[in-house]
């Protein structure tokens, strides 16, 4: 899901990235007034393990590969704010040292995995109240996380003009709702273990 | 003892890198494969400078280990800067604050 440079153009780049920018200046600006100074090794220790998990590619159909994103992840652990911080430390660091995902491309990038699927899982979760099925809540955050991506890409490609919208939106989403199951299972599964592991009172309690 | 924990699930994270990342799919990923079969991959330009492209460490034949090694630098860099741009918020608010806490 990482776009490489090259596949976006310059004013797509620009606008995505003020996108990025902004958002993450906004969360900059409302964390400096609810961060804790427990709060701090918590989000360091979900950025890496985000970070390790996104190195598993697990093999959807023949021929394509899926990974876990974490944006479901990291906003059920940590509470919008914290994730969209952790995920920007992620995907940045994908980019500047390792080449995953272009420079230019940043910008759409942080906003496809750190900045949109965050905000989508936080209020689907505020608004989807259940507690005798908050496992298939949680699956179907993580599958919708990963499909809104992959329709964000899809339209970033086609403003770009790198392809037309139709065909690049019903080949993304195909793959990227079957991905999603993974990542969906994936988030929930490790969401419970974490959950019960720390205890549930040491997550966030939706500090926004 | 909450710090504990948060070192257990650190050490997830190793093994994570340690055992199953070097044995991920080598596939391409959704908008890879998307890319080939419209054919505008070819679009991809590399980036200016490669420090792990692929996280792949350069020099090390094994693609196992270099995985492995790429991977965790990777954590470590990824829970550095985490906690170093967390500490710096937290600094930056710290200010204000004084008076409040008793």
């Amino acid at each position: 899901m990482h776009i490489p440079d090259g596949f976006l153009d310059v004013k797509t780049c620009i606008a995505t990235a003020t996108v990025s920018v902004s958002s993450i200046g906004y969360t900059v600006g409302r964390l400096k007034n609810t961060l804790k100074d427990q709060d701090i090794p918590k989000i360091g220790v979900i950025s890496a393990f985000i970070f390790a998990a996104q190195m598993v590619n697990f093999p959807v159909g023949i021929g394509t590969s899926g990974h876990l994103v974490g944006a479901t992840l990291a906003t059920l652990l940590l509470g919008p704010l914290q994730a969209i911080i952790a995920l920007t430390s992620v995907v940045a660091i994908q980019a500047f040292v390792f080449q995953d995902g272009g420079i230019m491309a940043l910008g759409a990038n942080l906003m496809n995995m750190a900045i949109i699927p965050v905000i989508l899982t936080y209020f689907l979760n505020r608004i989807l109240i259940t507690k005798r099925y908050e496992k298939i809540k949680i699956v179907f955050l993580g599958w919708i996380s990963v499909v809104s991506m992959a329709i964000l890409v899809s339209i970033q490609l086609s403003l770009s003009g790198t392809y037309e919208l139709g065909s690049v939106l019903a080949f993304m989403v195909f793959w990227h709702m079957i991905i999603g199951i993974g990542e969906g299972v994936i988030t929930c599964v490790a969401y419970n273990f974490i959950r019960n592991f720390m205890g549930h009172n040491n997550l966030a309690k939706e500090v926004v | 003892m909450i710090a504990k924990k948060l070192i257990f699930i650190f050490g997830i994270s190793l093994l994570i890198v340690i055992f199953l990342a070097p044995f991920a799919s080598s596939s391409p990923d959704g908008l890879e494969k998307v890319a080939e079969e419209l054919t505008f991959m070819d679009s991809a330009q590399d980036n200016y400078y490669e420090i792990m492209p692929d996280y792949q460490v350069s020099g090390i034949n094994n693609s196992v280990i270099s995985t492995i090694l790429s991977g965790l630098m990777g954590v470590c860099i990824t829970i550095g800067l985490s906690t170093g741009m967390m500490m710096l918020i937290k600094k930056k608010s710290k200010n204000k604050r004084q008076y409040k806490e008793v």
